[in-house]
Formats: C-alpha cells, sequence, structure tokens
C-alpha cells in the first residue's frame, strides 16, 4: 500500500510555553474529503496553522505527497500544493475582490493566459463575486467573503485545500451553496481538509472524519460510522 | 500678490516634504516601525549631492537616483541584519532601537563631515520665471515636479504592481499574506529600503535648497512625522496634502511670525488638528 497523500503524526504545538495539540495525527488520501470537528478551543485552528507553517510543529511530522513540510516557512508549504483559507476569512481589506483574488496568485510563474483562466473559473463558481470584482473586500457579506476566501484560496491551484471554519456565521442557504461547490471542487482532483462546527454539515459533506478533543484526535474514521457512533450522536448531535 | 508668492513658495518646498513624508509613513504604515533614522537618510542623500558636486560639480538632479540606490541598499541591509529582528515587537521596541541606531549613524556623519553647515551653490543657477510679480525659481519648480513625480511612482507602484499588492497585503494582514506566499521579511526589508530611498532622493536635491549638517535630521524627522500625522498614516496621497500643507504653512509661518519659529507653528497646528480632526486630514484610510 502506498502511503496516503496527507499524513500527520504526533504533531505537538502551542503558543509561547503553552502546549495545544499533544500528538495530533490525521491522514487522508488523495481525493479524500476530511473534516475535524471538536469543541472550542480544542486546537482545531492550531492544527490547521501547523499544517500551513504559520506555527510551528514543536514535534511530529506533516506530510503530503510523501514531501515533509513540518515546520517549513507557508511559501513553501504552498508551493508544495497546500493552500489554507484561514479562520475568519482574513482577506484583505480595501483591496478590491479581483486583487484579493489575484493575491492567491503570488508564487504562481505560469503566466497570465493560465491566471485569468482560473479568474474566470473561479468567478465561474461563484458568479457573485464576478459583480463585485472592482468592490472592497472589506464590503463584501460573510458569505461572500467566504467565497472570496476560498476563491483566493484555490487560485494558487492547491493539491490539498485547508478550510478552517467553513459555516460559521453563515445563513444556511449559503453553506448549502458552500458545499455543494465544495463537492466540484473536490470532483476536480482537490484533496480537502476542513473544521467545521457544524457536525451535521461535516458529517455530510466530508469522507472522513476527525474528533478532536483537548489537543488529540479521539475518534476518527469515515464518516458514516461516526455518525452511527452512539457517543458522537449524544456529544455533537444531540440524539440519543 | 505677496500672499501668492508666499504660497507659491510653500507649494514649492512642500513637494520635497511629501516626498520625505511619503517613505517615513510607508515605513510606519507598513512595519508598525517608527523610523527615526529617517532625516539621517535624508541628510546622507544631501551629502551625496555635496560630494558629487564638490568633488566632480555634477549637478543634485543628477545625483538623485545615486542617493536613492545607495540609500535603498543601506536601508535593506540595515532592515534584513537588524530591525527585522525587533518587528513585532511593541513600538516602544522598535523606537529605542531605530533611535540606537540614529545616534550611531549620526555621529559617524558628525565625525566624518563634521556639524559644520554647508550648501550647494550652482555655479550655473537655471534662473526664473517671472509671472506678473511672482517669481518661480526653476531648480526649486525642478525639484517639486521631480519630487512629486517619485511619490506619484510609489504610489503608483504599491497599487498596481505585484510588489506593491504584495507590501499593501503584508500591511493589511501579515499572517494571511504568508497564506499567500508573500515572504513577509523580504517585503519588510523592500519597504525599509524603499523609504530610505526616498529619503535618500528627497536628500540630494534638498542639498540645494536647505543647509546641510547632520544635526538637522531631527528637524527633518520632526516635519517628516508632523506630515504623515496630519496626512494620516501609511497613506501616500496623504504625504502628499501633508507634505504640501507643511511647505505653505511653514511659508507662512516665517511670514507671520519667523523663520525660526516655523517649525514651531506647525507642530502647534499639529496639536491642534490632533484635538480636532484626530484621524488626519485625509482621514483613516485603509490602503497605500
Ligand atoms: N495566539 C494564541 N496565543 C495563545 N494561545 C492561543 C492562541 N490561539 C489559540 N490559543 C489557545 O490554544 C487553544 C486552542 O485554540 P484553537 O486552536 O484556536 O482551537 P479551536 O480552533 O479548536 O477553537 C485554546 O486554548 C486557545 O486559548
Ligand atoms: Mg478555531
Amino acid at each position: 500500500m502506498s502511503a496516503p497523500f496527507f499524513r500527520a503524526d504526533g504533531v505537538e504545538a502551542g503558543y509561547g510555553g503553552v502546549q495545544v495539540l499533544w500528538g495530533v495525527g490525521a491522514e487522508l488520501e488523495r481525493g479524500q474529503i476530511g473534516c475535524i470537528v471538536g469543541s472550542n478551543g480544542a486546537g482545531k485552528t492550531t492544527f490547521m496553522r501547523c499544517i500551513a507553517g504559520l506555527n510551528a510543529a514543536w514535534k511530529g511530522t506533516i506530510e503530503v505527497d510523501g514531501r515533509a513540510i513540518a515546520s517549513h516557512p507557508p511559501h513553501q508549504i504552498l508551493s508544495a500544493g497546500v493552500a489554507l483559507v484561514p479562520e475568519g476569512r482574513r482577506l484583505f481589506p480595501g483591496m478590491s475582490v479581483r486583487d484579493n483574488l489575484l493575491m492567491g496568485t503570488f508564487l504562481r510563474r505560469d503566466g497570465s493566459a493560465a491566471i485569468n483562466a482560473d479568474l474566470d473559473r473561479a468567478l465561474g463558481m461563484f458568479p457573485v463575486l464576478r459583480e463585485r470584482l472592482s468592490q472592497d473586500a472589506g464590503t463584501l457579506s460573510g458569505g461572500e467573503q467566504q467565497m472570496c476566501a476560498i476563491g483566493r484560496g484555490l487560485m494558487s491551484r492547491p493539491r490539498l485545500l485547508l478550510i478552517d471554519e467553513l459555516s460559521l456565521g453563515l445563513a444556511p442557504r449559503i453553506v448549502e451553496q458552500l458545499t455543494h461547490i465544495l463537492r466540484e471542487i473536490n470532483e476536480q482532483g482537490v484533496t480537502i481538509l476542513l473544521v467545521e462546527q457544524d457536525v451535521i454539515t461535516a458529517l455530510e459533506l466530508a469522507d472522513i472524519g476527525f474528533v478532536m478533543d483537548r489537543g488529540r484526535i479521539v475518534k476518527s474514521g469515515p464518516t458514516e460510522e461516526l455518525a452511527d457512533d452512539p457517543v458522537i450522536r449524544e456529544a455533537y448531535l444531540g440524539i440519543v | 500678490m505677496l500672499y501668492l508668492q508666499i504660497l507659491v513658495n510653500g507649494l514649492l518646498l512642500g513637494g520635497l516634504y511629501a516626498c520625505i513624508a511619503s517613505g517615513f509613513s510607508l515605513v510606519w504604515g507598513v512595519l508598525n516601525v517608527i523610523n527615526i533614522l529617517h532625516g539621517s537618510f535624508i541628510v546622507i542623500g544631501s551629502y551625496v549631492g555635496l560630494l558629487a558636486h564638490q568633488q566632480f560639480g555634477i549637478n543634485p538632479f543628477l545625483t538623485v537616483p545615486v542617493a536613492g540606490l545607495l540609500l535603498y541598499g543601506f536601508g535593506y541591509l540595515l532592515q534584513r541584519g537588524v530591525i527585522n529582528r525587533a518587528v513585532g515587537q511593541p513600538v516602544l521596541v522598535t523606537l529605542t532601537l531605530t533611535f540606537g541606531l540614529e545616534l550611531l549613524v549620526n555621529n559617524m556623519l558628525i565625525a566624518g563631515f563634521t556639524a559644520d553647515y554647508k550648501k550647494v551653490v550652482l555655479e550655473n543657477p537655471f534662473g526664473q520665471i517671472e509671472l506678473g510679480a511672482l517669481f518661480v525659481p526653476v531648480d526649486r519648480l525642478l525639484s517639486m515636479v521631480l519630487a512629486l513625480l517619485l511619490t506619484g511612482i510609489l504610489y503608483w507602484m504599491l497599487r498596481g504592481s505585484k510588489l506593491g499588492r504584495a507590501i499593501v497585503a503584508v500591511r493589511m494582514d501579515r499572517e494571511a499574506a504568508a497564506l499567500m506566499g508573500v515572504k513577509v521579511n523580504s517585503i519588510y526589508a523592500v519597504t525599509f529600503g524603499l523609504g530610505a530611498l526616498m529619503a535618500g532622493a528627497a536628500g540630494s536635491m534638498m542639498s540645494m535648497i536647505y543647509p546641510i549638517s547632520p544635526i538637522i535630521s531631527t528637524a527633518y524627522l520632526g516635519k517628516a512625522f508632523v506630515i504623515c500625522v496630519m496626512g494620516g498614516l501609511g497613506s501616500v496621497p496623504g504625504a502628499i496634502v501633508g507634505g504640501l500643507a507643511l511647505g505653505v504653512i511653514e511659508s507662512f509661518g516665517s511670514l507671520f511670525f519667523s523663520a525660526e519659529l516655523a517649525t514651531t507653528f506647525s507642530f502647534v497646528l499639529l496639536i491642534l488638528l490632533l484635538i480636532f480632526r484626530p484621524t488626519g486630514l485625509m482621514g483613516r484610510r485603509g490602503y497605500e
């Protein structure tokens, strides 16, 4: 059996002297959608930041397509094909939607024709953004901001797309639209790992689920199995 | 007519002030570093103009690119080697650091050039344009145009180029910029270099207008500071408006009070402005 496309093992990390992650591991095959769920403060964002290189991993390995990326600088990790859509979207206010999307192409060297084609593709996915191209990204609604942030992430042509808090603060109709688009992106060959606080959405969208609690993965497996797990049904779905 | 002449004099000087302040403002906005060295950068630019003029008889306009590039390199290396270690620390830390560097650089300038005032006196001045009773010295006009041109190029570069977008992105959110693949530390160094470049270029032209001595670096720094606060932090258009405004204010200030009090006058106006319009003349801006 070949090694999984994405693999994290024994990742420890934190802030200053405070340890947050206590040996986190996760694996995804190429083309899968994975989802991390867990309560507030469990360490989901910290883990995503470790993968993207914003936080150093104190210990452990992170590999994408056989390439070790743990504690590499963010630009190298992006070059390795990993893009993070961060928690809170973090668009550049004062820059137009177009310039925000183009920031995603910062490292690309394949010329403006290819970049324009991808811009067109992203706008095809998120048609509302087309009407707002020259508008200040800071004036977008929450849903539009998330679309712009995902579009910006896609503009780097990632092979692994990380999304931290997909649906937070968004209307159900928008969330449905986003999950639909993520499936589409996934079908085009992009492996996806997302953090999602809405467990129902998470289990529905993802192939593999990871439950994080206090800096550890306490449960993982195919989402159908997790959905039937009595502990998860009780803790996260409110069903006994 | 006298007032019109004073106004024109102020605007002529204000163009150079805009150039000086845009670099200072850029560094402050992007790095959150108040660069106390900025005044000395201008002085170094002036010495480049002076030395080239003394040694080779070169007009200080022609040394503008030399001074600019020299200071760019100096600024870039200083940021890479020293200041990057302190970026992200509270403003007081970076302020203390650049203050220390300023003492070092400025004392080296005094050791090398003495504190005596010098000036470039052109053998072949460009003459002046007379419009009725209005006199416009051509060298001053040329400096203003060139200074505003440089400031305009900086503005265009920030808005329209890939590097500029990276600088603006780092300014807005350096983590998000890093996620785009921007090497934040390089952008800091380039930005600091650009700030020094604007200072050096302006300094070279200032050598024809202002007396040159290491000890006037603080006067330049004060002006840059006043303009930056007047125009709004990190905004190039703000630096242009603030620079022209300071030029005019100083010009009228020296008419009504005295030349020595002109700077004091502008600081008093600054304090009034801070009381009544704390976001600066142009308001708070996110961009540039
Ligand atoms: N920048 C930070 N500095 C210090 N502690 C932090 C920082 N960010 C998060 N933490 C702490 O790390 C823990 C995990 O946070 P986080 O990874 O954001 O969790 P989650 O995304 O699962 O809600 C929390 O206890 C939080 O207080
Ligand atoms: Mg989080």
